[in-house]
C-alpha cells in the first residue's frame, strides 16, 4: 500500500468514526432531549413492572437534575468504557441484554446472508444462463415473485409445514443448528430477490460489452466468458450485499418472534414499545456501526476487483482534467488513469450546451 | 494475388439472414442474397452505411450471430468448406482472427492486458507453461510495435491509448497463427494519425504473414487506399463488387456514385463549385474580422491538483462570413475553445473580441445568444429526450423574445421548412428521429435566433457519410442565404478542405499553423499538420480525376 492509499484508508475510518458519533448524538439529542422525559415519566409508571428500590437507583443513575450536555457527556464517556447504562424495564445493564440477544441475530444473520449469496447466484445464473429458454424466463420471474412475498407469511409457512407437520425442528425449544437454519433460510430467501435482480442486470449489460464479443471470436470455452463476464457484473451487486448485510445484523423483528429467537430485532421491539431509551440508544448505535463499517469495506475491496478505481482520493495524472471515468462505487473514490486521453473526449463531448 | 490453386478464404453464396425483432417478433430482413469472395492472401473492403448488413456479415462469418438472427438462405465456406458448429468453434480459435470496431470496450476491464493474451495462449495450448506463454505475449505485443512491451504487459486496459489497444487486440487476433483477419471497423473509433499508424501495420502483418483480410469499413476513401477488392452494401443488397481499381473508376451502381461523391476527401471543390462559399473569402482574415482571440490560455486542475494547460497561448482570427476551421485531435484543446467562445467556459488569460468589443469577462457572455449559437458533436445529448421537435424549436423563441404564440408557431413551421424538414416529424421525440435529423433540429435550435456566428463542434462526427454530405450542404446553404460566419471544428480534414476558407491547426493547446485552408492543406509547414495531411484516406491520383 502506497502512502497515498494508507492516507486514504484513514481518512475513511476516520469519518466512518464521525458518522457513528453523530448518529449516537443525535439519537441521544431526540430521546432525551425533547419535552415530556421519557426516563422519569417510564420510570415513574405505575405500569411499569421495575420494583421501587431500583427506581431510585436508575434515577440517580441518569443524572436527570442536570443539564442536557452534562448527561450527553456522562453518557458519551460511559459509552466509550462500555457501560451503557440499565434498562427501564428490566433494570438489568443494557450492555448484558445486548449482549444475550446479539449471538441469536449474529447466527442467523450469517446463514441468511450465505443463503442469500447461494440463492441470488444460483437464480442470476439459471437466469442468464440457463439450458433452455423456458428455465431462463421461470428464473428471471423469480425475484419479483419472492419480492412479493412478506417475510412473515413465508415464515408461518415454514413453521407450519416443517414444525408442526413434519416436526423438523421445534418453533419453541432451542434446538441447535436446526434452529438457526429455518429462521435464516426464510430471511435469506426473503432477501436475495433485490441482489439477484441487480446481479442478472449487471450479467445482462456485461455479455452486451464488446469484450465478450470479442472473446467468443477467440473461440474461447463459455466456461472462461462466464468467470469473465462474473467479475465484471458484481460490483454494483457487492454494494447491494453490503447493505443487505446490515440489515440482517440490524436483526428482523418478524422472523425472531415467529421463530422464538430472543434476537436484536426483538430487543429494539421490546425497547421501542417499552420506551426503553437506553437499549435503543445502543441499537442505534450498534446498527450504525454496522453499515459504516460494512460500507466501508466494500468501498476498500473495490478497487481489488476492478482496477480503473483506485484508493487515492488523488491522482498523481498530468493530463486528468475533470474526469468522468468509471466509477460504479462511491464518488469518494477516484479513478486512475494513465495514458488515456480518450476519457476526456468522452468527458467533453458529453457536456451539454446551453442553446 | 498469385493463381495459386487455394480455395478462397472466405467464401458466401446468396446469403440472405434476417432478425427478429425481441418485442414485435417480425422479422427483418437484414442481408439478402449476398455473395462475398475473399480471395486468399488479399484484401477486400466491404463499404457501407451504418445499418447496411456489413457487421451482421462478419458475425455470420464467424458464427457469432445473436439468438434472434436467422440464416434464411446462402452458404458461407472458409476455406473451401462449409464448416459444422463444431469446426466454426475451431476455426475462430485457429483460422479466424477478429479485430474489433472499439478498442476502448473490447479487452477486460478487469484483467492485465499482458495476462488476457497469455490467458488466449494457453486456452489455445493446455500445454504452454506460464512463464512460456507470459514470454510469447510479450513477443506479440513487440510484433505489433508496442513500445515497452514488457512493461504494457502490466498495463490495464483504462492506463492505454486507444491505439495502444487496438494494437494488443491485432496480437490477440494473429496470436492463434490464423488465415484470416476479420476487421470490423478497426480504426473508426481512433485519432485520424492512429488510424493511418494502425492500418499500416494491419496491412503490414497482413502481407508478412500471408493474411487473406475482410476489411469492414463505413470509409470509401479509406477502402479505395487499402484494398484489392470492394464489396459495397446497402441496406443488406450487395450494390457493387469488384477489384478495387474497377470499382472506385466505373462505379456500375448509383449507389457507390453517390457515396464516392459524399467522401469529402474524394471530391475536395464539392461546395466551391455550388457556390455556398463566396469568393471574398479567398483573402486572408485580418480585414473585418468578427471574432479575434489573442493569447488564449486556460488550464483545468486535474484530480492531483495540478494544473492541466489545455491550451496555451491560442490566436484566432474569424473574419466576418467565413468558415474558419480548428483542426487538431483529441485533446488538442478545441472543444475547450468551441465552449469558450460559446461562454460556457471562463478562460485564465488572454483576449476575445467580438465584433470589436473586448468580452467583459464576469460571467458576462463573450457574445450573447442571439449573436452566437453552439452546434456539438451529439444531438441526442443536447435535446431534450421529453420534448417534441416543435416544442425543441420553438423554446429559444420563447426564452429571448417577445413573439406570440401564434407568431411563434408561424416561425417553427417555417424553420422546419428551411431544415428540410418534413413537417410531420413535428409532433415526434429526439428518440424517435434519425441521426441526421437529430442533428437538423440541433442545426435549427441554434440558428431560430438569428444569429451572426455558429460555433460547430464535430457538428457530423458521428454521422454516416452521407447524412454528413447532406448536414453540410444545409449548413453552407445556411451560411450563403444568412451571411452567417463559421467556426467549424473538426478533425476530419477532408471536410475541412471542403467548407472552410481559413484554418487553424492545433496540437496539444498550441497553434501550430493557421492561414488560408488551401494553401495550408496544399503545403503545409509544421511537420504536424504534414502529418495530419497524410492521414487523409484518399485514392490513387488517376482515380480522382476520374470522379470529377
Amino acid at each position: 500500500m502506497t502512502g497515498a492509499q494508507a492516507r486514504y484508508v484513514v481518512g475513511r475510518i476516520a469519518q466512518a468514526l464521525v458518522i457513528v458519533v453523530l448518529t449516537y448524538t443525535l439519537v441521544f439529542a431526540i430521546l432525551y432531549l425533547l419535552p415530556g422525559d421519557p426516563i422519569a415519566s417510564a420510570v415513574n409508571d405505575p405500569q411499569n413492572p421495575l420494583p421501587q428500590d431500583q427506581v431510585h437507583v436508575v434515577l440517580a443513575y441518569y443524572n436527570l437534575d442536570r443539564s442536557g450536555l452534562e448527561q450527553y457527556l456522562i453518557a458519551a464517556g460511559r459509552a466509550l468504557h462500555g457501560d451503557f447504562g440499565y434498562s427501564l424495564t428490566t433494570g438489568q445493564p443494557v450492555a448484558r441484554m445486548f449482549g444475550q440477544a446479539l449471538p441469536h441475530t449474529a447466527s442467523i444473520a450469517a446463514l441468511a446472508f450465505l443463503v442469500a449469496v447461494v440463492v441470488a447466484f444460483g437464480i442470476s445464473v439459471l437466469a442468464t444462463h440457463g439450458p433452455t429458454r423456458g428455465v431462463r424466463a421461470i428464473a428471471r420471474a423469480v425475484p419479483s415473485v419472492t419480492l412479493s412475498v412478506p417475510s412473515f407469511l413465508l415464515a408461518l409457512v415454514v413453521v407450519q409445514v416443517f414444525a408442526f407437520r413434519l416436526g423438523w425442528f421445534s418453533p419453541v425449544r432451542d434446538s441447535g443448528f436446526k434452529a438457526v437454519l429455518w429462521p435464516a433460510l426464510v430471511l435469506g430467501v426473503v432477501v436475495a430477490p433485490h441482489v439477484t435482480q441487480v446481479f442478472v442486470q449487471g450479467v445482462d449489460r456485461t455479455q452486451q460489452m464488446p469484450f465478450v464479443l470479442v472473446l467468443r471470436a477467440q473461440g474461447r470455452s463459455g466456461y472462461a466468458i462466464f468467470l469473465r463476464v462474473v467479475k465484471n457484473a458484481v460490483l454494483p451487486t457487492l454494494t447491494l450485499f453490503s447493505l443487505t448485510a446490515g440489515e440482517l445484523l440490524a436483526g428482523s423483528v418478524i422472523v425472531e418472534v415467529i421463530f422464538n429467537k430472543n434476537g436484536i430485532g426483538q430487543l429494539t421491539q421490546d425497547a421501542v414499545r417499552g420506551q426503553d431509551t437506553p437499549v435503543i440508544l445502543l441499537v442505534v448505535l450498534f446498527v450504525s456501526t454496522v453499515f459504516v463499517t460494512i460500507n466501508l469495506l466494500t468501498d476498500l475491496v473495490y478497487p481489488w476487483i476492478d482496477p480503473r478505481i483506485s484508493l487515492r482520493q488523488r491522482t498523481r495524472d498530468r493530463r486528468g482534467s475533470g474526469r468522468g471515468g468509471p466509477q460504479p462505487a462511491s464518488g469518494d473514490v477516484t479513478s486512475s488513469s494513465g495514458e488515456r486521453e480518450d476519457e476526456r473526449k468522452m468527458a467533453s463531448a458529453g457536456v451539454d450546451h446551453g442553446a | 494475388m498469385s493463381g495459386t490453386a487455394r480455395p478462397p478464404a472466405i467464401d458466401v453464396r446468396g446469403l440472405s439472414l434476417s432478425y427478429r425483432d425481441r418485442r414485435t417478433h417480425e422479422r427483418r430482413r437484414v442481408l439478402d442474397g449476398v455473395d462475398l469472395t475473399l480471395e486468399a492472401g488479399t484484401t477486400h473492403a466491404l463499404v457501407g452505411q451504418s445499418g447496411s448488413g456489413k457487421s451482421t456479415l462478419a458475425l455470420a462469418v464467424t458464427g457469432l450471430l445473436p439468438g434472434n438472427a436467422a440464416v434464411e438462405a446462402g452458404t458461407i465456406a472458409l476455406q473451401g468448406k462449409v464448416p459444422s458448429r463444431r469446426e466454426l468453434v475451431v476455426a475462430r480459435r485457429h483460422v479466424l482472427g477478429f479485430v474489433p470496431q472499439d478498442p476502448l470496450s473490447s479487452l477486460d476491464p478487469l484483467q492485465r492486458v499482458g495476462r488476457q493474451l497469455a490467458s488466449l495462449l494457453r486456452s489455445r495450448d493446455r500445454s504452454l507453461s506460464r512463464a512460456a506463454a507470459k514470454q510469447r505475449a510479450v513477443e506479440l505485443l513487440d510484433q505489433v510495435e508496442i513500445e515497452r512491451s514488457a512493461e504494457k504487459y502490466d498495463s490495464y486496459p483504462h492506463q492505454l491509448s486507444g491505439g495502444q489497444l487496438q494494437r494488443v487486440l491485432i496480437a490477440m487476433a494473429i496470436s492463434g497463427d490464423p488465415d484470416v483477419l476479420i476487421a470490423d471497423e478497426p480504426t473508426s473509433a481512433l485519432d485520424v494519425t492512429v488510424q493511418k499508424v494502425i492500418l499500416d501495420l494491419l496491412l503490414r502483418l497482413r502481407s508478412s504473414l500471408g493474411l487473406a483480410m475482410l476489411l469492414i469499413t463505413h470509409d470509401l476513401a479509406l477502402a479505395g487506399e487499402r484494398s484489392d477488392a470492394i464489396t459495397v452494401l446497402e441496406h443488406g443488397v450487395v450494390r457493387d463488387s469488384g477489384p478495387t481499381t474497377d470499382v472506385l473508376a466505373a462505379p456500375s451502381a448509383a449507389y457507390t456514385r453517390r457515396l464516392l461523391a459524399d467522401v469529402p476527401a474524394l471530391a475536395p471543390d464539392r461546395f466551391r463549385e455550388t457556390g455556398a462559399s463566396s469568393p471574398v473569402c479567398e483573402r486572408a482574415g485580418d480585414d473585418d474580422p468578427i471574432l479575434t482571440v489573442r493569447g488564449l490560455t486556460k488550464s483545468y486542475h486535474d484530480a492531483a491538483g495540478g494544473p492541466n494547460r489545455v491550451l496555451r497561448g491560442v490566436d484566432l482570427t474569424v473574419r466576418r462570413g467565413s468558415t474558419h476551421a480548428i483542426v487538431g485531435e483529441s485533446g488538442s484543446g478545441k472543444t475547450t475553445i468551441a465552449r469558450i467562445l460559446a461562454s460556457l467556459t471562463p478562460y485564465d488569460t488572454g483576449e476575445v473580441r467580438f465584433d470589436g468589443a473586448p468580452a467583459a469577462g464576469g460571467g458576462i457572455p463573450i457574445a450573447g445568444p442571439r449573436r452566437l449559437q453552439l452546434i456539438s458533436q451529439n444531438p441526442l445529448a443536447v435535446l431534450d429526450p421529453r420534448m417534441t421537435v416543435r416544442q425543441l424549436l420553438e423554446e429559444p423563441l420563447l426564452i429571448h423574445t417577445e413573439l406570440t404564440r401564434r407568431e411563434r408557431r408561424a416561425e417553427v413551421t417555417a424553420l422546419l421548412d428551411r431544415l428540410d424538414l418534413p413537417a410531420e416529424l413535428s409532433g415526434r421525440r429526439p428518440k424517435e428521429l434519425s441521426g441526421g435529423q437529430r442533428q437538423r433540429v440541433a442545426v435549427g435550435r441554434a440558428i431560430v435566433l438569428a444569429p451572426e456566428v455558429l460555433v460547430l463542434d464535430e457538428p457530423t462526427s458521428a454521422l454516416d457519410v452521407s447524412v454528413q454530405a447532406n448536414i453540410v450542404e444545409l449548413l453552407m446553404d445556411l451560411k450563403a442565404r444568412h451571411g452567417l460566419t463559421y467556426v467549424f471544428i473538426s478533425h476530419d480534414l477532408g471536410l475541412v478542405r471542403q467548407v472552410s476558407d481559413t484554418v487553424t491547426v492545433l496540437s496539444r493547446g498550441q497553434v501550430v499553423e493557421s492561414g488560408l485552408t488551401h494553401e495550408v492543406l496544399a503545403r503545409p509547414t509544421h511537420h504536424y499538420t504534414r502529418t495530419l495531411v497524410d492521414s487523409i484516406p484518399g485514392l490513387p491520383h488517376t482515380t480522382r480525376k476520374v470522379l470529377r
